[in-house]
This record gives structure tokens, C-alpha cells and sequence, in this order.
């Protein structure tokens, strides 16, 4: 072994993604020896799809955001055959930062209180008002194109950068918004719209979801790292952790990981950090069983890997009779609706949902073969006659919006430990158990009705839905849920397990409630938060 | 590119296969006033060079071989049932329903040939010229995009806060 390996770090961060960087920066910046580790390694914009001739066949491979598709030797196999919605994630400094969409918003105030506002699932032990430090230093670090103003959240600090053009089918969709007199407001994005913080300005190229090769899409590999390493915190690539070593003091003691020559290797920490997303979380803990811990590290309460809550996405799409910038700009963003975010039982469901409103067609390829936003499933317009205008009709003339629900926690819904499927290190896979409940059901229905209401309103002159993607499950969250009490929460409300006071959690796996936002943002603003609570305890360690 | 490749260098399909494959390939795109069909065009060479490249071949269809094997097979024996001869030799009309039968009965070949035959045709730069899409990848120059009007954002605005306020 080498003598890093060798030497105990005061913390281990186990994932280099969106909220593992945000600690390590964090934890570095305040003085505090931080190691991380990382199963895979540094991506190489140069080999991002997008400059490349067969960017849209790599997407359907090498790019796919599904690790099971992709199937490269950082990847780890998911079992997802018990799951209408498959999970999806990137392995590699920035985690699934590198394909991600940065559509950037916050959660409300709201979704920390369910339980309290709507008699549903529970509060969080958190709130809006503690968190708004963090994700305003969040905002500046990942840098944020938007318009300061939405009257669906509390003030926000300034947006870094202005917000993105809509381009034509934008405008429409604005159009429509504006006739039913329903909310709208430009998508708050990671994403530089203009020069910001030493990185290149987007230039509307499309595919964000095949990684940026311009480097303005804010990647944690791009954004937090670079300052974290300048501080002194390192990663350790291609290091696949198998479980976290407990000593008899009931204390986590480090972790064992496979190199990239396959080797076991140890590393010792004082205090672990585990950021390693909705599911590879749960299943780090779970397969870190001892006589201790027979179920599993920080699981007294049995609640690791259950209450996985995804986003259920339904995609419904505008057909217009003229070219309305189809594939230019940036692929997830252009505007945001929370029109129908609040309860209002008489909808026939409790909570509610966002439109996103990609305005955004895909490509060529995408158009004939999958609408893109359903890659991976059958889905292609007519063959043999018909087939020309099919195509005519679609290329570069749709526009989408997305109807994201917020899934309540259910504890049916679970991540365990595959008795067989493994990945190359023979370390068992995470299994996936998920259905939708009544309510997202009901929830998704009413969204699709009012989502062909607003596309009619847009001057579509067809109109297509998919009830439900299943190449969508982006947002992880909920397997080691945070809570007040022991026998009902995997980690308090510093992040830290009930169970092994030197090992915290900051990611996904600890949200309470899903809200219906894209979470990375304020994932990112938990594991900032979190990490200021490390710092206090760190010291006692 | 495929493009390049000329009959003599197919690994996949033999000399009959690869006439069969240009059929079905015309009648599932075929051509009109503005655009070739797929087998006009030379995409049986873009299928067999799918079977065994990396970048085109979806990891998780390593059995993409056996499928069209079996589905060239049974396109045959469909002709043969129904009209009593080669695939190549029926008239557009039989084609189409010989394909209609394999559609219903092998849709995992089908499927597959649709997603191959629909990647080639819509990455291939002539094609991409016809639709009037960019016959570049998206980088490094990517695409330009006016700037918006958001005045109307205070419209939005004028109708008060729609949050919740807790705590």
C-alpha cells in the first residue's frame, strides 16, 4: 500500500459527485484533511458525444445516462426489472453532474413541512430559512443564469447571469402560459449564459446530457473540485469502496475499496462522509453488515434503502406547424411552471407537480427513432408510406413539457442488495422495488389534462403524450431519510447516523420528501449545510 | 464512414442477405420526391458494420447477430407461405405485408431493425442536407439563438405570490 492509503485523513468522503464536492470544498476551506474516493475517474470533454460526428448514435451507448446500457467498467449494474422507472447516474468525478440537465431549482419553503401543511408523510427536521445560506453559496460556486423575481419562491439572491433565450417554441409556450393566465418563469440553470468564474459561456449547442464540452454547464468536476483540491483535499480515482470497517467502539473506522487494478485496499478516517446517491448509499450500508450491524451500517431503524422516492416524469408533446428552433439550447432548460405545486384536494390528489418546459426537440436520429425523451423504449414514427411526413411533422416543430409529480416516501419502495447480479468487483448490486401509488397516478393524469390544455392554448396542432418515462429516475432520493427520532430516521438533522456518531450522510438518500423541483440544488445546499455541522463535531473526534 | 464501404466489404450479410436486406430496407423508408430510400441509399453496409462495432452496437444487444439471422430467416419462410416466392421478388404490396406479419411476430427483430435502419439513415450528412439539419456535430460551434423578451414576466408578477409561507 501506498502511504496515503496507509495514513488516517481526518474525513473520507465516499462519491465525488454533486454533493460529495460541495463537502470536500466546504470541509478543505475550513482547514480539515479531506480524502475522497472515487469509483470512477476525470471525464475528458474531448470525449463528450457532442463533438463528435455520431454524437446522437453515442448517445443511444457510450453516452447513455443508464449505467446498465452504458456499461462502463466504472458502472455498476442496477437491477431495475421491479421498477416502471430506471435509475440513472454517472460514476466519475462530478457523479451525475456530467450528464445532467442543471435545470436549478430550489425546493419551497413547503416541501420541508408536508407533514404539517398536508397531513402526508413528514416534515423535515430542516428548513427553508436554515438551508437559504447554503444554497445562495451554492448558487455563486455552481454559477446561475435566471430572473431574479419569481413569485413562486421567497426572494432569492441575485442570479449570477441572465436567463436563457426561449427561442421560438418557447415563446409560444409563453403565449399560452400568458392566455390561461397560469404561472411561468424562466428556468433558474447551472449553466453559464455568459463567462462566469474563469468558464466558457454556453453557446446553445443542445445535448447537455452527453456531458459539456465547453465546460459551461456547471459539473462538480469544473466547479467545486478545482477549488477543494486547490485547498488541499485530494481524490483517490478508480477506487471502488466495498464497505465501510467498523471498530468495537461501534465507531466506522474507514473504508475497504478495490483499486483500479482490482487490489483491496484500506483507508482510515476519523469521520466518514457517504455521498454516493439514493441507491449506491443504501447499498454501501447495507453491504457493511457486522456482528454490530447485522443489518446493514446505521440501519437500527430498518429504514436504509426503503422510502426511495423518484420523479415520476410524464412527457407531453406539442406538434407546431412551423420550425419553432427545434434542438438549440440548452436541452432541460427554458421554463419553469409551479402553477399547480400547492395542494388543492379537490384535483383528486394530495401535493402537486412542476412543468418543466424543455421547448427543446431532439435531433434528427432522436425525432424518428424515440422523440428523445423517451430513449431506449420502442417509440419511432410510422415505416414505409407516411413515414417522410411523419418525420416532417416532428423534426425540429415539437415542444415539451414535462410534468414532474412529487412521490411521496413509501417504505414498499426500496433499494436492497441483489442476491446475485454483481459488478467487476464482486461487490452485489442494488435492486430496485418501486411502484407508483394511487396518488402520483391521479397526480400525473391531471397533469398531462393541463399540460394539453396549455400546449392547445400554445397553438399546437397536435398533441402526444407518454404517461410515464421510464429513462427519468435522475433524482435518487430518500434511503436514509433524516428525522428526529432513531426508530423512525437514519441520520438527525446534522446528517449524522443515530447509530455511528462518526458517520454522516449527504446526499439524496437523506431527503424526507421529493417536493416536485429537480433536486440537485438542493441536495447540494443539505451536504453544505451538513457540512458545517461536520466541522462542529469533527473536533471531538 | 460506412458510406466509403462498397459490397465486397460486408463481415454480416452475404451477397443474398444483403440483397434481401436492401429490399426490406426500401420499403421500410422508401423513397418520395425529396428524400432516397434506405436501401438506395447503402445502409445495408451501415447495418453490418453495426454487428460488430462498439460505438454503434448497443452494449446490451450483443445478441443483435442471432436476432436478424433468425428474422432474415423468417422473412423468407413468410414470402414463401403467403405468395410463394423471394422476398425480393414480390411486388411492393406482398413486400409490405410480409413486413406487417414480421412486425407482429418478431417484434424484437423488428424493433431492432427499425432502431438500426432509423440511427443510419438520420446520422447519414446527406440525408441530414435534405432535412436542413446541421451537418456538423453541435460542437464546437454550436447553434445561435436570439435574445428573448421577458417583459411579460410582469404579468406573472402582478398576480401575486403563489408560495407558501411556513415556519
Amino acid at each position: 500500500m501506498s502511504s496515503i492509503e496507509d495514513d488516517e485523513v481526518e474525513v473520507l468522503i465516499i462519491g465525488a459527485g454533486a454533493s460529495g464536492a460541495a463537502v470536500a470544498w466546504s470541509l478543505a476551506s475550513s482547514g480539515i484533511e479531506v480524502l475522497c474516493l472515487e469509483q470512477g475517474g476525470w471525464t475528458d470533454p474531448k470525449d463528450y458525444a457532442s463533438a463528435h460526428d455520431d454524437w446522437e448514435l453515442r448517445a443511444t451507448n457510450i453516452s447513455n445516462p443508464q449505467p446498465n446500457v452504458r456499461n462502463l467498467p466504472s458502472d455498476y449494474p442496477v437491477n431495475d426489472k421491479d421498477s416502471p422507472i430506471a435509475p440513472l447516474m454517472y460514476n466519475a468525478v462530478g457523479g451525475s453532474t456530467i450528464f445532467w440537465s442543471a435545470h436549478f431549482p430550489r425546493f419551497h419553503p413547503s416541501d420541508f413541512k408536508v407533514k404539517s401543511l398536508d397531513g402526508v408523510a413528514d416534515d423535515w427536521p430542516i428548513s427553508y430559512r436554515q438551508l437559504e445560506p447554503y444554497f445562495d453559496k451554492n448558487d455563486e460556486i455552481m454559477g446561475v443564469s435566471g430572473l431574479d423575481g419569481d413569485p413562486a419562491y421567497p426572494p432569492k439572491s441575485p442570479r449570477q447571469m441572465p436567463p436563457f433565450p426561449l427561442g421560438k417554441g418557447g415563446q409560444k409556450l409563453v403565449d399560452g402560459f400568458n392566455k390561461l393566465g397560469w404561472h411561468w418563469w424562466p428556468s433558474d440553470a447551472a449553466i453559464n449564459n455568459s463567462k462566469y468564474d474563469g468558464r466558457a459561456a454556453c453557446n446553445y449547442c443542445g445535448p447537455c446530457n452527453t456531458g459539456c464540452y465547453l465546460g459551461a454547464k456547471a459539473s462538480t468536476d469544473i466547479t467545486y473540485w478545482p477549488k477543494a483540491i486547490s485547498l488541499g483535499a485530494k481524490i483517490v480515482t478508480n477506487a471502488r469502496v466495498r464497505e465501510l470497517v467498523v471498530g468495537k467502539d461501534g465507531l466506522v473506522k474507514g473504508a475497504l475499496y478495490y483499486d483500479e487494478d482490482g487490489n483491496l485496499q484500506q483507508q482510515s478516517a476519523k469521520l466518514v462522509v457517504v455521498a454516493c446517491n439514493g441507491v449506491g448509499t443504501p447499498r454501501l450500508l447495507l453491504n457493511s453488515s457486522s456482528s454490530m450491524f447485522p443489518d446493514g451500517l446505521a440501519n437500527s431503524s430498518g429504514l436504509v434503502g426503503k422510502n426511495l422516492m423518484f420523479h415520476p416524469y410524464a412527457a407531453v408533446t406539442g406538434f407546431f406547424d412551423e420550425f419553432v428552433d427545434g434542438y438549440m439550447g440548452p436541452q432541460g432548460i427554458s421554463i419553469i411552471s409551479q402553477e399547480f405545486y400547492e395542494t388543492d384536494l379537490s384535483r383528486g390528489f394530495v401535493r402537486g407537480y412542476s412543468f418543466q418546459a424543455t421547448a427543446k426537440g431532439p435531433g434528427p436520429r432522436g425525432a424518428a427513432n424515440s422523440g428523445g425523451m423517451t430513449a431506449g423504449q420502442a417509440s419511432y414514427i410510422a415505416w414505409g408510406e407516411g413515414h417522410h411526413d411523419a418525420f416532417e411533422s416532428k423534426y425540429g416543430r415539437t415542444a415539451t413539457i414535462v410534468v414532474i409529480g412529487e412521490d411521496l416516501p413509501e417504505e414498499i419502495n426500496t433499494v436492497t442488495l441483489d442476491p446475485e447480479l454483481t459488478d467487476g468487483d464482486g461487490i452485489p448490486a442494488p435492486k430496485i422495488t418501486y411502484r407508483m401509488s394511487e396518488n402520483s397516478l391521479n397526480m400525473m393524469d391531471h397533469g398531462i389534462k393541463k399540460a394539453e390544455e396549455l400546449l392547445n392554448a400554445s397553438g399546437a396542432i397536435r398533441i402526444t403524450n407518454n404517461p410515464l418515462l421510464r429513462v427519468a429516475g435522475w433524482h435518487l432520493m430518500g434511503t436514509a431519510r433524516m428525522g428526529s427520532d432513531p426508530s423512525k430516521s437514519v441520520v438527525n438533522e446534522k446528517g449524522q447516523a443515530h447509530d455511528v456518531k462518526n458517520l454522516f450522510i449527504v446526499d439524496g438518500s437523506v431527503f424526507v420528501t421529493g417536493a416536485a423541483v429537480n433536486p440537485t440544488s438542493t441536495i447540494q445546499a443539505v451536504a453544505l449545510y451538513i457540512a458545517d455541522q461536520i466541522k462542529k463535531e469533527v473536533t471531538h473526534l | 464512414m460506412y458510406m466509403d464501404m462498397d459490397r465486397g466489404e460486408l463481415r454480416f450479410f452475404s451477397e443474398a442477405q444483403s440483397a434481401l436486406m436492401e429490399s426490406v430496407l426500401n420499403q421500410i423508408i422508401p423513397s418520395d420526391d425529396k428524400y432516397p430510400a434506405a436501401g438506395n441509399l447503402g445502409l445495408v453496409a451501415y447495418i453490418d458494420k453495426v454487428m460488430f462495432d462498439p460505438i454503434y452496437l448497443a452494449r446490451h444487444d450483443k445478441s443483435l447477430r442471432r436476432i436478424f439471422i433468425e428474422g432474415m430467416h423468417q422473412i423468407e419462410i413468410c414470402a414463401a407461405n403467403k405468395f410463394q416466392g423471394a422476398f425480393v421478388s414480390l411486388v411492393s404490396d406482398q413486400q409490405i405485408a410480409v413486413l406487417k406479419t414480421i412486425e407482429e411476430e418478431l417484434p424484437e427483430f423488428f424493433n431492432a431493425l427499425i432502431t438500426y435502419t432509423y440511427n443510419g439513415y438520420y446520422t447519414d450528412y446527406r440525408i441530414l442536407k435534405i432535412c436542413g439539419a446541421p451537418t456538423r456535430p453541435p460542437q464546437p460551434l454550436g447553434h445561435k439563438l436570439p435574445d428573448s423578451d421577458f417583459s411579460s414576466t410582469e404579468l406573472v408578477k402582478s398576480r401575486g405570490t403563489i408560495y407558501k409561507e411556513v415556519d
